[in-house]
């Protein structure tokens, strides 16, 4: 939207006031919440400059970590008098009346909308009252409730909410939705303790399929298998580093079976479950890709060298012999990058 | 035992009969130096033989694979029936086997471990239904076979007794060395020892991955067995076990094929443990084997050919799925309709009620369609030299099942608050009705099969059309004269041309062509799904039991159709009911089949089936039912 008095908000004729919010020292909601109730009762009849307080108060939301509570907006909005911004007449419904604190709110529900809070019902009373029914931020309040509900459910990965705090909660997410792509995945918790000579104490999320032992079962011994990462993922802002065990990719030939040519069908005299027949000579599991097979991944607490370690030790023990007659590469991105080269070099000149 | 011809003994007669029943095994394991000597003492009961003097007719091509081709074999609408005499015996037999059920001694027994309630069984004769009368066996052909399995099927072991004929002792009958047939299948027809089959393992779905294994030992006298099987009927009280275990496994670069053996194995040898499966009334047994040796001459049949053996029972053992249903279904509706003759003492009385009588309408043409079908393929198999019913005896096991189930489940709701209790009546039938959907095969993976098999059979013969259908563009000419054609086809209007009237009583004529349309509509539906999926079609399920359901419902058609025309000429009573019965099934199969081949090729739904792919695909990804509770909200 177009607004010409909203060009330069920081505009030095603006009146400034004085930001009070920087000087608190414990930044929460509860002194946030605090800091708009001094603000109420400082000027309870004129109450001015409350646009540039609303305007200092969304700047400093982050700080105080309250930029995704539905209340504190709530809060700020009932800065605003009741009914003096009431369009009384067509004019003045139709040429935005109180332009500024029009503009101010329809600023605060866009900040709304960027962190992904959706307003509830009371706030529609509120615009209500202030702004009246022709009012932009009611209307604004209206496009939001019509799409934010839409658009709440589409993630095909849900998350809970809130997000839990706890890295390890948040690292298990992470590989259960990394993992979800096969369902017969399963998702085991290792201690790095568990494992003799391991330095650190930390834990380590693994996810593995039946069908990865299986193809790892199937790597050839001459062919060393490579520990990989750290890949990010993002979980709602927060970056999860994960690590991957993979092997040389495997070459397919794309032949099938004639699709046209109906001769060749055949039923199995004794089956109990819907049998399933490819055409394809060879189909290739999910986990087979162009540039490697992945035969497992996970995360860990420190995401060092060390407890990568301990995790293949483990993958190795929980049902993967194979895992010790294989020479396993470290190419790590991160620092310990030189020590897993020397590590490469030693393991390939024993072999 | 009866006797059709009475024969005196005679020197060429013994050559002759001994002949026979070494012709009967496949091979003998162990080689006699005098066959004949032991065989003499045996004598005195080959007087008492009976000769069957009824030759079976030459083999035709096999009936419901055809109909895909939309070639109907009149000499189908001709219901099998039985000699005069053989009728005779068999109604005095089955009836005496009938009274001695209803003994009470007999009636209260609840476990086949009984050995008293056996050898009552052995001594008229009425275990060993097919084996050779040299060994006490009654030979009886496939028809006789099944009046006796609905004779069992009255008594509450039915289904043990059943398995116990049709599965095991069959297997012996047909497959097994004459040695092993003295050593272990005359003891079980004598009535002392008895028998169960091990083919489920533990994890089973089908034949090739079964995991249980045996291996030969280096001196090559003995097998060693390992592996689980569960679910063995009768396993808990059987003294003998034939076991299928995977003998070879040959890897192809394709392919690994697996070969099966059958071996003899008895319970109580080292390695072979069981423990009883509670909860099930067939005295089900989980039996695992360590390391059991077995001699080599207890192999039945042919190393590594078991699995045809496996075959050949398991389709004889579906028909016998007809029988008991049928005597079920049977009984069923008899109580039931003295439970309403009981009620309605009132006014306004029950049995007047238009629900109840069409209920009852509805009860006896289901249970009508149930044993015609099972009659007839019995009749295939009996008139037939060595005629091709694996289809139709797998369409038996289907309907007469879903019949049977559908009248458990009208009785229940009939009989209304009294089947709450669990001693019910209705209840237990119920509870035995469902053994025949759930125990070894379930009705879904039989209807798989019907379909693929008819597929089968006509994609060999369609191939070259098929491929021309789905390369329209290649054949132009070929395309544009299929659209003339084939235009009756598509607006659902066949040219009913097969004349199957001539073949019936004049009063099913209405009928006849309700059939002559469905015929014409498999045929078109065959070419349909083979079209739309090309080979594809091994994985279209949903198609594939529709297509399944079109074939059910023309051979039930047919076979209701033989035997009212039947019984309608030569006047039994109550025949012009039995019109009245097959004229109705009919119709209502009519509409099915119609509804079937449409959903072939409506938009809607073709839709609808997409639609409900893709929320199944939704709920395997995340693991559960994906929608939200219906009180939930969103802001």
């Amino acid at each position: 939207m177009f607004m010409p008095w909203n060009k330069n908000k920081d505009d030095e004729k603006a009146i400034s006031v004085k930001d009070h919010f920087e000087t608190v020292k414990n930044k929460n909601k509860k002194t946030y919440l605090e800091m708009i109730n001094i603000y109420i009762n400082r000027d309870h009849i004129y109450r001015r400059g409350h646009v540039e307080f609303i305007y200092s108060a969304l700047k400093h939301m982050e700080e105080f970590g309250v930029q995704k509570d539905l209340e504190v907006y709530k809060s700020l909005i009932d800065v605003l008098p009741k009914g003096k911004f009431v369009p009384q007449n067509l004019i003045q419904a139709e040429f935005m009346h109180y332009p500024k604190q029009q503009q101010c709110i329809v600023d605060l529900l866009e900040q709304m909308e960027d962190n992904g809070v959706m307003p509830d019902l009371d706030m529609e009373d509120q615009l209500l009252a202030i702004f009246g029914s022709r009012g932009f931020p009611l209307r604004k309040y209206w496009r939001m409730m019509y799409w934010m509900p839409k658009f709440k459910n589409m993630s095909p990965f849900p998350l809970p909410n809130p997000l839990p705090d706890d890295i390890f909660e948040l690292a298990k997410l992470a590989i259960e939705r990394i993992s979800n792509i096969d369902v017969s995945n399963e998702v085991t918790i290792y201690q790095s303790v568990d494992i003799k000579d391991s330095i650190e104490d930390t834990w380590i999320i693994s996810a593995q399929s039946e069908t990865q032992r299986r193809l790892l079962s199937e790597n050839k011994q001459e062919d060393p298998i490579f520990v990989e990462g750290a890949f990010k993922v993002w979980l709602k802002g927060n970056p999860i580093n994960y690590f991957i065990l993979r092997g040389q990719p495997r070459t397919y030939t794309d032949e099938y079976e004639d699709f046209d040519n109906v001769e060749n069908i055949k039923p199995l005299f004794i089956s109990n479950k819907p049998s399933v027949k490819s055409l394809y000579k060879a189909v290739p599991t999910v986990h087979e890709q162009q540039d490697g097979v992945i035969y497992a991944v996970c995360a860990t607490g420190t995401s060092s060298k060390d407890s990568l370690l301990s995790w293949i030790r483990h993958l190795e023990i929980d049902r993967n012999p194979m895992l010790g007659k294989l020479s396993v590469v470290f190419t790590l991105r991160s620092g310990v990058k030189e020590v897993a080269k020397v590590e490469e070099q030693e393991q390939i000149d024993e072999k | 035992m009866y006797s059709l011809r009475r024969v005196t003994f005679k020197n060429d007669l013994i050559k002759n009969t001994l002949l026979r029943l070494h012709s009967t095994s496949i091979e003998t394991a162990s080689k006699q130096t005098g066959p004949y000597d032991s065989e003499l003492k045996q004598y005195e009961r080959l007087t008492n033989l009976t000769k069957r003097t009824r030759q079976k007719k030459p083999q035709r091509p096999p009936f419901v694979k055809n109909l895909l081709l939309g070639k109907f074999d009149t000499e189908i609408l001709v219901f099998p029936q039985l000699e005069n005499e053989e009728c005779d015996y068999l109604t005095r037999d089955t009836g005496n086997l009938k009274t001695l059920l209803k003994q009470k001694h007999m009636v209260n027994v609840n476990s086949m471990g009984d050995k008293n309630f056996r050898q009552s069984l052995s001594d008229i004769q009425s275990i060993g239904l097919q084996a050779s009368q040299f060994l006490d066996g009654r030979e009886s052909t496939p028809m006789e076979v099944m009046k006796f399995l609905e004779t069992y099927a009255d008594h509450d072991l039915g289904n043990n007794l059943i398995y116990n004929e049709q599965l095991s002792v069959q297997t012996l009958v047909k497959y097994a060395s004459e040695a092993l047939q003295k050593k272990y299948l005359f003891p079980v027809i004598k009535g002392e020892k008895l028998l169960a089959f091990c083919l489920n393992d533990k994890e089973f779905s089908t034949l090739s991955s079964m995991k249980t294994k045996a291996e030969l030992t280096e001196d090559g006298k003995y097998w060693i067995l390992n592996g689980e099987k569960m679910y063995v009927v009768n396993g808990v009280s059987a003294d003998y076990l034939i076991v299928f275990a995977v003998t070879n496994i040959s890897n192809n670069e394709e392919s690994s094929d697996v070969s099966i053996t059958a071996f003899l194995v008895e319970k109580d040898v080292q390695g072979v443990s069981w423990r009883k499966i509670d909860g099930s009334r067939n005295e089900v047994a989980q039996i695992s084997f360590q390391n059991v040796q077995i001699p080599v001459e207890n192999i039945i049949g042919q190393v590594h050919k078991a699995d045809h053996i496996a075959k050949d029972i398991i389709s004889d053992f579906r028909l016998s799925c007809g029988a008991a249903c049928s005597t079920l279904s049977r009984n069923m509706i008899n109580n039931l309709l003295q439970t309403i003759l009981k009620e309605s003492v009132e006014d306004p009385v029950l049995y007047k009620s238009e629900s109840v009588r069409n209920k009852l309408g509805k009860m006896a043409m289901n249970l009508y369609a149930a044993e015609s079908i099972t009659y007839l393929t019995a009749g295939l198999q009996d008139w037939y030299d060595n005629q091709d019913v694996t289809i139709e005896s797998a369409i038996v096991k289907v309907l007469t099942s879903e019949v049977a189930y559908e009248i458990a489940k009208i009785c229940l709701e009939s009989v209304g608050i009294s089947a709450n209790f669990k001693d019910h009546w209705s209840r237990k039938y119920h509870d035995r009705v469902l053994d025949y959907l759930t125990l070894y095969e379930t009705n879904e993976s039989q209807k798989l099969f019907i379909a693929l098999m008819g597929l089968q059979y006509a994609g060999v013969k369609l191939s070259e059309k098929i491929k021309k259908l789905r390369n329209p563009l290649f054949h132009g000419t070929f395309a544009l004269s299929r659209i003339w054609t084939n235009r009756k086809n598509v607006f659902d209007n066949p040219d009913l041309n097969l004349n199957l009237s001539y073949f019936l009583h004049p009063s099913l004529q209405q009928a006849s062509l309700h059939l002559e349309y469905c015929a014409k509509r498999l045929e078109y539906g065959t070419e349909m799904i083979l079209t739309k999926h090309g080979l594809e079609v091994m994985n279209k399920h949903v198609d594939l039991y529709r297509l399944a359901d079109v074939m059910i419902d023309c051979y039930a058609m047919t076979a209701v159709l033989a035997r009212a025309s039947r019984s309608h000429c030569i006047g039994l009573r109550n025949s012009p009911f039995e019109l009245l019965l097959a004229s109705n099934f009919c119709y209502f199969a009519r509409m099915r089949v119609k509804n079937n081949i449409l959903r072939y090729y409506y938009v809607e739904d073709l839709n609808s089936d997409k639609n409900l792919y893709d929320i199944g695909k939704q709920m395997t990804k995340s693991r559960e039912y994906i929608i939200q509770e219906a009180l939930m909200r969103n802001f």
